[in-house]
């Protein structure tokens, strides 16, 4: 504390010394390979292990699927006569078949546009920011999406056995989760409910689908759905199917939106409660819209879930992409080639899938931060 | 505005039905009943009178008649001259098959693959991301499809294994043999002998468990760590190996080996089950890789922080602290993976592996026209896997769960509430309540038995309908009436269990009750417990039955502490 003298001192400094650099292995590249790649001898097996493992399979794949493949070409003979790797020349001249089954092709402006205004009519339940009045064409949508796919009123009739490929796959995906969504709110809401004889109907009904796999629901709808019907009436497959899909859907979507109901606090009910509002106006009102917007990521991934299972339906001999593999396999132009049909349905699927999922994801963050 | 006379007029007006709250609930539900039984009554109507128009009729009498097809691959004795319902024994058993070692297999892909996502490595993080992503988001229909062509297509045939100049040479030193036609794989050859070993193996893992018990007691009261696990593995490797030596080495391995067209000898698997089964382990391996993750992320790094303060070392925190409460949150999705598993397994159909969905609800009932009869009983098999698991789940979310704030646990009727003046009030205890014990021990592996018990009952109802006892027993639809309530109580007494487990309130005196009950009515009603098992008298089964079910309600009424501690069933002190 007490006063030096500085004339005394030989030297001072006038300014703080430069921080010299820390030594080479602590900083940059290699810094980070010794910290994440080689902290020790079994994480240093490890990397070296997943190397190899990616430089032994992506080069073959590549060159497989790129370097040496064929694009054009009319048989599988004149593919390996002008290349060695995949023959992506069968997808090329079977895509629309892939996507669209046996629709008329003069018609496929129909599904597209079908798809376009799915987005359309999604749009408004997935942005709040859009005009409330676009709800009604969300509501409208499924009238209009089947008789643009099937034909009616004034537009030339399609049967449903030319639908097949993905048309089929989305149809019964997106037809299953929306009739499955109202029914799934109601069994929800009744899986909740203190009437004890309600309760027990949608507890078993939806232990029931839950414990049975897709399958014999789909089983179900090829043999013994009919009988269900009054005699005389003919119901078509894809309706069948539609119907055991959405009750398998139903009983997913119950468990997810009760998830919503159960991540609501309690307060909110008896809120509602307080404000002397009767069941049917504290649930419309104050319950419903938050627990469905929080479910909204459980719902995408029912969906995904879905959109995967109904590669189901091959079973009972719908057309879907898997079934289409099968049907271009007998081609005797194509006749030999396995992997190709696989690698770009699993493809296709894995973008429309991952898409999602990332989607949800996104939507899984964004909500998080409005409630925690 | 002091006088508050009751208003007059009549008591009860007809609206008040759906606007008093007295009356609202009751009546709603009874409309619902009437619509719900309206609705089965058409339902079933519309049944009767397609059934009527195309001449068939309902009956499981064709689950005795041959069913006059093969099955390739099969875990019992099975002809072409078996009934029905061998086939579907045999589909169960195949399905059973794939699911065990699929659950086993995802389980160990699954942790492995989460822990690794989570690893600071790099590039085994980013691997396993590829892998989880890629695997998760492509139909597992593709996935099994594609693995049985890659064996089909790209394996060598057996041909390629011969000679000088073979091109294809089996795996791990000569044991493995990968074909076109199927895997083969060395079989264990069980000599004289081998019994002992099997027991010793049994008895070492009773010791060691034994062992684990002693060393926590002693470290409680002590406070000296043993080296556990190490002499735990020493207990049971030893033991079981001190036997295999002294009993003369009587468990050997029976190799594959090339013999003119084909491999001979050693255990065959077809390319089917090995496609089925490895694409739905790294199918279901993927989202329990996902569960992992989830688990691990979800206990709080403080929790880290907090036990690296005290003073514990990574590997115990990770054992003490971070897995316990980790396990809380994997368990349950875990479990629902493994239905999933179980459930996709049916998939098997169209490799062409003969699972329950391919015997029972394929072939038969394409060949007897039966489809309500046959998709009833296979959708009855996979729920009654369903619900057991789901049952198990429950108990143990009532073991780990947090105490909340909750309302009132249970409802229903309980016959339990009938000895409520020997035994006092029961009680669902929450974690965390004093009185609470957990007891192991003998009485706690009395619990554990009367679960198994209630499982053996499952079976024993299981086989009676499905499998032949004797090619003359009749089915069960041409029993008396008698033995078919008999029968049909059983069931019933099973079922319950099954519900009281779901909902969270596991009675399993009920189902002792219940069960005794239907046994004495069975035993009254000359049920054919003679021919359940080949060459024991029925009286020895009747006494053994009635035995042990008398013994399990004794024990769960007046045993010292008679409740299932095992599961957290306790009696306030």
């Amino acid at each position: 504390m007490s006063k030096t003298d500085t004339r005394a001192l030989a030297f001072v400094s006038s300014g703080t010394i430069p921080p010299s650099p820390p030594p080479s292995s602590e900083v940059g590249a290699v810094h980070w390979l010794r910290e994440n790649l080689f902290s020790g001898w079994f994480n240093t097996i490890l990397t070296l292990a997943s190397i190899a493992v990616v430089v032994l399979l992506v080069p073959p794949i590549v060159e497989w699927a790129f370097l040496d493949s064929v694009w054009n070409a009319s048989s599988l003979s004149e593919c390996r006569e002008k290349g060695t790797g995949a023959c992506w020349a069968v997808i090329n001249e079977r895509f629309n078949q892939f996507m669209f089954g046996f629709y008329p092709p003069h018609l496929y402006w129909r599904p597209i546009l079908t798809f376009v205004l799915l987005f359309v009519a999604l749009a408004p339940v997935l942005f709040g920011s859009l005009p409330r009045q676009m709800l009604w064409f969300s509501l409208l949508f499924p009238v209009v999406a089947y008789f643009l796919i099937w034909g009616g009123l004034g537009l030339e009739p399609v049967e449903s056995r030319q639908l097949g490929g993905f048309l089929l796959a989305l149809v019964i995906g997106v037809a299953g989760i929306v009739l499955s969504l109202p029914i799934g709110i109601l069994l929800a809401l009744g899986r909740k409910s203190h009437l004890i004889f309600i309760k027990t109907i949608c507890v078993v009904f939806i232990e029931f689908i839950r414990g049975v796999p897709l399958i014999t629901l789909l089983f179900v709808a090829n043999s013994v759905l009919a009988y269900f019907f009054p005699p005389g009436s003919n119901l078509d497959l894809i309706l069948r199917v539609v119907i055991m899909v959405t009750l398998f859907a139903s009983a997913y979507m119950a468990e997810v939106i009760r998830g919503g109901l159960a991540a609501l606090p309690q307060g909110q009910y008896e809120a509602a409660d307080a404000l002397g509002l009767n069941y049917q106006k504290s649930m419309r009102l104050i319950v419903l819209p938050q627990a469905l917007k929080i479910s909204i990521p459980g719902i995408v991934n029912t969906f995904i879930g879905l959109f995967k299972d109904t590669t189901l339906v091959v079973v009972i001999g719908l057309l879907d992409p898997i079934g289409l593999i099968a049907a271009t396999r007998a081609d005797s132009n194509w006749n030999g080639i396995i992997w190709e049909f696989y690698v770009f349905v699993g493809f296709f699927f894995f973008i429309a899938c991952f898409g999602m999922s990332r989607y949800s994801m996104y939507l899984e963050r964004k909500l998080k931060t409005d409630h925690r | 505005m002091s006088d508050t006379a009751q208003p007059s007029g009549p008591s009860f007006r007809i609206d008040m039905l759906w606007n008093d709250s007295r009356y609202r609930s009751t009546f709603i539900q009874v409309v619902a009943l009437f619509l719900v039984i309206l609705a089965v009554m058409y339902l079933f109507q519309n049944v009767v009178e397609n059934l009527a128009a195309l001449g068939k009729t309902f009956g499981f009498d064709f689950m005795t008649q041959p069913a006059g097809y093969d099955i390739n691959q099969r875990l019992i004795d099975y002809t072409s001259r078996s009934t029905h319902s061998t086939a579907a024994v045999v589909g169960i058993l195949n399905t059973l098959m794939v699911a065990v070692v699929g659950c086993v297999l995802a389980t160990l892909i699954g942790v492995t693959a989460g822990v690794a996502r989570l690893s600071k490595n790099w590039v085994v993080a980013r691997l396993m991301t590829v892998y989880i992503e890629g695997v998760r988001n492509v139909p597992v229909l593709i996935q099994i499809l594609l693995f049985a062509a890659i064996f089909d297509e790209a394996l060598p045939a057996p041909s390629a294994f011969r000679g000088e100049d073979a091109t294809a040479s089996m795996w791990l030193g000569e044991m493995v043999a990968a074909t076109n036609r199927g895997f083969y794989f060395p079989m264990p050859v069980w000599l004289e002998g081998s019994f002992w070993v099997v027991v010793a193996f049994f008895a070492s893992i009773l010791g060691a468990v034994w062992f684990g018990r002693w060393a926590n007691e002693r470290q409680q009261d002590t406070g000296e760590a043993l080296p556990v696990l190490p002499i735990q593995a020493g207990i049971v490797a030893g033991g079981t190996l001190l036997v295999f030596l002294v009993a003369g080495i009587p468990i050997g391995l029976d190799y594959p080996a090339l013999k003119g067209f084909n491999f001979q000898g050693g255990l065959y698997v077809r390319n089917s089950y090995m496609a089925l089964t490895l694409a739905l382990a790294l199918y279901t391996g993927a989202f329990i890789a996902e569960n992992v993750r989830a688990g691990i992320q979800a206990v709080s790094k403080g929790q880290t922080e907090a036990a690296f303060a005290l003073g514990l070392r990574p590997n115990r925190t990770m054992n003490l602290v971070i897995l316990p409460q980790a396990l809380r949150v994997i368990i349950p999705p875990l479990i629902s993976q493994y239905l999933n598993l179980t459930k996709n397994s049916s998939l098997a159909l169209l490799v062409g592996y003969m699972d329950v969905t391919g015997t029972l609800m394929g072939i038969t009932l394409n060949q007897t026209g039966k489809e309500f009869e046959t998709l009833f009983l296979g959708m009855a098999f996979y729920l009654s896997v369903s619900l057991s698991v789901a049952a198990i789940m429950n108990l143990y979310n009532e073991q780990v769960k947090l105490v909340e704030r909750t309302s009132a646990v249970g409802m229903g009727f309980s016959v339990l509430d009938l000895f409520a003046g020997v035994t006092g009030k029961w009680e669902v205890l929450k974690k965390g309540d004093a009185t609470m014990k957990r007891e192991y021990g003998i009485r706690g592996l009395l619990n554990l038995f009367v679960v198994f018990y209630a499982v053996a009952l499952a079976l024993m109802v299981d086989y009676t309908f499905l499998a032949e006892i004797t090619a003359t027993r009749p089915s069960y639809f041409e029993w008396s009436g008698a033995k078919q309530i008999a029968t049909l109580l059983m069931l019933i007494a099973l079922f319950a269990t099954l519900a009281t487990c779901l909902f969270k309130n596991a009675r399993f005196i009920d189902l002792a009750v219940m069960d005794l009950l239907a046994f004495i009515f069975a035993v009254a009603v000359g049920w054919p417990f003679g021919q359940l098992v080949e060459g024991v008298s029925g009286a020895a089964i009747v006494a053994i039955g009635l035995g042990a079910r008398l013994a399990i309600i004794g024990y769960t009424i007046f045993g010292e502490r008679p409740n299932l501690t095992f599961f957290h069933r306790v009696r306030r002190a």
